[in-house]
């Protein structure tokens, strides 16, 4: 049976898309989406399956490029070069090499080792929170949490960081795929925040060459023992996506995870009895409300999948809030249940190749942040109704207010 | 081919034959053996494959600074045995491994 499209930007898919997402995984798994020239992966074998087979392609961005008429090319064409390039959206062997430079990089930050900054940098992030009794969760906490972390990791004076989410954000129209109607003139936002983005990583960078520290960008300018090193273009390239991809997402897990506690108070009871469940209850957050919503790839190799002919040249959907709430996979997957075993493992962070390089980043944050929050902002709650984002690839909110009894909260 | 066997943490026991050039890690995701995850596929990225090396008829890869620093990220106590079980690549060396799995990975 096919299922008939529906609007995965429209309003009420945007408040919740489960209904339609189950409706897809039982009758149609793998669906064309003529408004979105994609087809919908919706089972989680699909989707597991689809991160790690070559004929579904990251390199999205070049083809896409390439076949744009003269007039778009023109307008929207310059923010898609500077992405063109970025690590997610490359394939082997391009990404192989990209990646060990990343990865080799990454671990060389020893994150484990930033935890106790990490903490204190929570501290100050509250103290400033209850002093100012704002209530803006996203601008004094779930924003710059993240954003000061990955500034201090590629190099970036920590204060700093508040451009990073400046920029970012803007960036987000594009890389998350807003839509052209919701923001028409998207791509030039985004391209004027890259290009400033830009001009302040050069200059980093040029300090870092000149005089290298112990900070990602003077890893990623050291050559490997095979003297293998990126070019000036790919190493500006690399650091956008990381201070992009570093922070955003991780911003976006903060959030989710009040939304969700504010649906099921008991879970906030049971983490404040006993804080050693915060791991699970990160994971399931992860699992049932990921920041990533679809992971987008391209049809490189025309192939059939669940009866369909995928075409080369059409866009694939990896559903990752289908997949993660696979009835076939998950016992009781509509619940929220932090007692839930650890495997089958969600797969909110992506598997294979291209499996987020920032997971145990994000997972560290939020294990240090939330317990935190929690304990310093007494019967926290969310005010107000709860908006996300009309965005295809991420689930994040437009705004997120709080209150909490402010006699009571600690100093 | 090597014989793996992967205790569970709550003692049960599966084992996979596991073919030179294949890794613990890999042969635990393609069999459905639970408690190994390897969420980023054994690029050292994750150490989500935490595993504690109980017995070897044979000689394991040596541990890399790269996978030492990534075990400082196990969810389960690090011991002296604990390997990341991507690096774990079988050889027609190796004719058996035990492996114990840990409480968590995550």
């Amino acid at each position: 049976m096919l299922v008939e499209s529906q609007d995965i930007l429209s309003p009420e898919l945007i408040e919740d898309s489960h209904e339609y997402w189950a409706e897809l995984r039982a009758h149609d798994p793998v669906h064309w989406d003529a408004a979105q020239r994609a087809w919908l992966l919706t089972r989680y074998e699909d989707v597991v399956a689809g991160f790690t087979d070559a004929r579904l392609s990251s390199n999205r961005i070049r083809p896409l490029l390439a076949a744009l008429p003269p007039a778009r090319r023109e307008r929207i064409g310059p923010m898609l070069e500077v992405m063109g390039d970025w690590l997610s959206v490359t394939d082997a062997p391009a990404h192989t090499r990209l990646r060990k430079l990343a990865n080799s990089a990454f671990r060389g930050q020893q994150i484990t080792h930033m935890a106790d900054w990490m903490s204190e940098l929570v501290d100050e992030l509250l103290d400033d929170f209850i002093a100012s009794g704002s209530t803006d969760f996203v601008e004094a906490l779930a924003g710059p949490l993240p954003a000061t972390v990955v500034a201090r990791m590629m190099g970036a004076p920590a204060s700093d960081g508040d451009l990073f989410r400046k920029w970012s954000d803007e960036l987000a129209l594009v890389a998350f795929s807003a839509g052209d109607a919701a923001t028409p003139d998207r791509h030039a936002r985004a391209l004027a925040s890259v290009e400033e983005m830009q001009d302040y990583l050069r200059h980093l960078i040029a300090q870092r060459r000149e005089k290298p520290r112990d900070d990602m960008i003077s890893a990623l300018l050291t050559p490997t023992t095979d003297g293998d090193v990126l070019t000036e273009a790919e190493l500006l390239s690399m650091c956008t996506l990381i201070l992009f991809a570093g922070h955003e997402t991780t911003t976006n897990l903060l959030c989710n995870f009040l939304v969700v506690l504010e649906r099921e108070p008991h879970v906030r009871e049971q983490l404040l009895t006993d804080p050693s469940l915060i791991n699970r209850a990160i994971e399931e957050v992860l699992r049932y409300e990921a920041p990533i919503r679809i992971v987008v790839r391209w049809v490189a190799e025309t192939h059939e999948r669940g009866g369909k002919t995928m075409q080369a040249g059409d866009r694939a959907y990896l559903v990752l809030h289908s997949a993660n709430r696979d009835e076939n996979v998950f016992e009781d997957a509509e619940n929220f249940d932090i007692q839930r075993p650890a495997q089958p493992s969600h797969i909110a962070f992506g598997r294979g190749a291209h499996a987020c390089l920032g997971a145990q980043l994000a997972r560290i944050e939020a294990r240090i942040a939330l317990p935190r929050i929690l304990e310093r902002l007494p019967g926290l709650r969310v005010s107000g109704v709860v908006r996300w984002k009309p965005l295809v690839a991420a689930r994040a909110v437009t705004a997120l207010h709080v209150e909490y009894d402010s006699r009571k909260a600690s100093s | 081919m090597s014989r793996v066997e992967y205790v569970a943490a709550d003692g049960t026991e599966t084992t996979v034959d596991v073919p030179a050039g294949t890794s613990i890690m890999q042969a635990a995701v393609s069999n459905g053996v639970r408690g190994i995850i390897g969420e980023c596929g054994g690029q050292l990225m994750c150490a989500t494959c935490h595993v504690y090396v109980e017995a070897v008829d044979g000689r394991l890869p040596e541990q890399t600074q790269d996978e030492r620093d990534m075990l400082d990220l196990a969810a389960s106590p690090v011991e002296d045995c604990s390997r990341l079980s991507c690096q774990l690549t079988m050889d027609d060396s190796i004719a058996r491994a035990r492996v114990r799995l840990p409480e968590a990975q995550v």
